[in-house]
């Protein structure tokens, strides 16, 4: 072997790297050559020095600044994300409603109006008598009139229009249109005459009723186990919870029939919730979204409105048949509970879990 | 104590105590590379908390074919190889270890003049470090990997070989060449003790 070889293969021969051939070669090199001997110890030393290198001692607060920063950390990898709405829609909303109001106005006054609605008023008076167009008829009266027709007038001749009204409308074209009279809703022409009443009296804004849900799947080994183990997670916690296919936060959102759990808590506790559920699998970033529960809320409040009613109308009668009205009080009860419940799914937060088996293949 | 592979499905879970208990016993040590590899205590500090900060995040990808601590001295390499490549994209310094071309279209070995109060001085071993330290800045980074992770760090050719996820020739030939550049340069000096 020629020096230069050797010498090549020093640096692996020192740290055991080279094979048994290569050893016995590089020793029997070695014995006879002083200079290779010499670079072997040159090399020996130098490692030795690198390995006893003096490193500065680890600055004090190294852990409670990695403890801080980790938590840091962990509240932005595990933290829900919310759906961003665009800023934008408002304005878009309120830009379309403008223009439309001005075409209305437009409209109203440059079109020759009155003419067509009324022949169209006259053919629709002989095709049907019967039928009241109340709503129809009072948009249009109001677009002629102004703010001074008054709704119950006009409830009360369903399907007639007061001819002397219109005659001298006939002339103020350029009437002002107020939106604001304009009932949300066409009224339900079928009901007779109080309903159409109470209709375009008293209907009123319904404001949305929305739930917040923060749902997420979590990947388990067996669904049935961790169902179970969530549950006891939440009643040791102290959260309340219902079974997804029962909770109408989960139904209104999902549907019927979607599975799961649904844990209801105040908001501040959902990072608690998503931290607790980690040690049962592996749960997605939640997603947040909004259930309405609009419908539900206003047909519960009808139900109890009526119930009342009916309870009343009992109560006054003049021999009371006390089994019908502690049914009704029964019937009665149950609606106030399904409201006080729909109320707090309004003021808590659900987070809704999906389980999902991990099935390896 | 828990196990360490039950500390890391928690650490996965999120739970940043098991993190801390999994890597406590590794702070001296990812320091003291990171200090080897960026040259400074302040920068080693931050350093050193960054690679583990990004062993927490990218604790998935920890699959076990290798031991954990190499895993987390990979992450620290990379955390300071990347910091150093993004420095070096806004200052090029002049790379002692990198041949010369000259205009005949040879590779000559730069020479530096020696700054040092006397070769004949022998250095306070702190001084050595610090000197050595120096000339590791100044290398390649394939280099200094090389040098630190055997040298200074004492690892074996098969975890050096897992940090750099490459084969064991090429960690055979990047350690015998790294020490050939740094002996030369100390040589040059005539400083080894």
């Amino acid at each position: 072997m020629k020096c230069e070889q050797v010498r090549d293969m020093l640096s692996p021969y020192i740290d055991g790297m080279t094979s048994e051939k290569e050893n016995k070669a590089i020793s029997a090199h070695l014995e006879n050559c002083s200079q290779c001997r010499q670079e072997l110890e040159h090399l020996r030393s130098f490692c030795l020095a690198l390995k006893n290198l003096s490193t500065p001692e680890l600055p004090e607060g190294f852990a409670e600044d990695l403890r801080q920063r980790l938590v840091d950390e962990k509240t932005i990898l595990f933290s829900p994300k919310k759906i961003k709405k665009p800023k934008k829609q408002g304005w878009i909303a309120a830009s379309v409603a403008g223009v439309a109001l001005a075409i209305g106005i437009y409209a109203s006054s440059a079109l020759p109006l009155a003419p067509m609605v009324a022949s169209w008023q006259d053919k629709h008076k002989k095709a049907d008598d019967n039928k009241p167009a109340v709503a129809i008829n009072e948009i249009i009266n109001r677009i002629y009139n102004g703010k001074e027709e008054k709704p119950k007038d006009v409830a009360q001749t369903p399907g007639e229009t007061p001819k002397t009204t219109q005659a001298t409308n006939k002339g103020n074209k350029g009437g002002p249109t107020d939106s604001k009279n304009v009932p949300p809703k066409t009224a339900d022409n079928n009901k007779g005459t109080e309903a159409q009443e109470t209709n375009v009296s008293t209907a009123k804004a319904i404001t949305p009723k929305m739930a917040d849900v923060f749902s997420t799947r979590l990947k388990v080994q067996n669904a049935g186990d961790s169902l179970k183990e969530v549950v006891q997670l939440a009643q040791s916690k102290g959260w309340n919870y219902e079974y997804g296919n029962s909770s109408t936060v989960v139904q209104a959102l999902s549907g019927p029939g979607a599975g799961g759990l649904a844990i209801k808590v105040k908001e501040s506790d959902v990072d608690k919730v998503i931290e607790a559920l980690g040690g049962v699998g592996t749960a997605s970033a939640p997603v947040h979204n909004q259930a309405e529960l609009t419908e539900q809320y206003s047909e519960v409040e009808k139900q109890i409105n009526s119930l009342q009613e009916k309870k009343q109308n009992l109560q006054q009668a003049e021999c009371p048949d006390q089994a019908q009205i502690s049914e009704v009080d029964q019937q009665l009860q149950n609606s106030l509970k399904q409201k006080a419940a729909l109320d707090k799914d309004l003021q808590m937060v659900t987070v809704s879990i999906l389980f999902v088996e991990d099935v390896n293949p | 104590m828990q196990s360490e592979e039950y500390l890391v499905k928690q650490s996965i879970q999120g739970d940043t105590r098991a993190f801390e208990e999994l890597v406590v016993q590794y702070h001296n040590k990812i320091y003291a590379l990171a200090y080897r590899y960026m040259g400074n205590e302040e920068d080693a500090y931050d350093m050193a908390q960054e690679a583990l900060i990004k062993a927490f995040r990218s604790l998935r990808s920890f699959k076990g074919n290798s031991s954990f601590s190499t895993w987390l001295y990979r992450v620290t390499t990379n955390v300071c190889l990347d910091e150093l490549r993004r420095r070096k994209r806004r200052i090029t310094p002049l790379s002692l270890d990198e041949p010369l071309a000259t205009r005949e279209g040879d590779e000559v070995e730069k020479e530096i003049a020696d700054s040092s109060p006397g070769a004949d001085i022998l250095y306070e071993q702190k001084e050595f470090a610090q000197y050595i330290q120096e000339l590791l800045n100044e290398m390649k980074p394939e280099h200094k990997t090389a040098i630190v992770l055997r040298d200074v760090m004492e690892l074996s050719y098969e975890e050096i070989a897992e940090v750099l996820n490459c084969s064991m020739g090429t960690v055979k030939s990047r350690i015998s060449r790294a020490r050939e550049v740094l002996r030369k340069k100390i040589s040059q000096r005539e400083l080894l003790p």
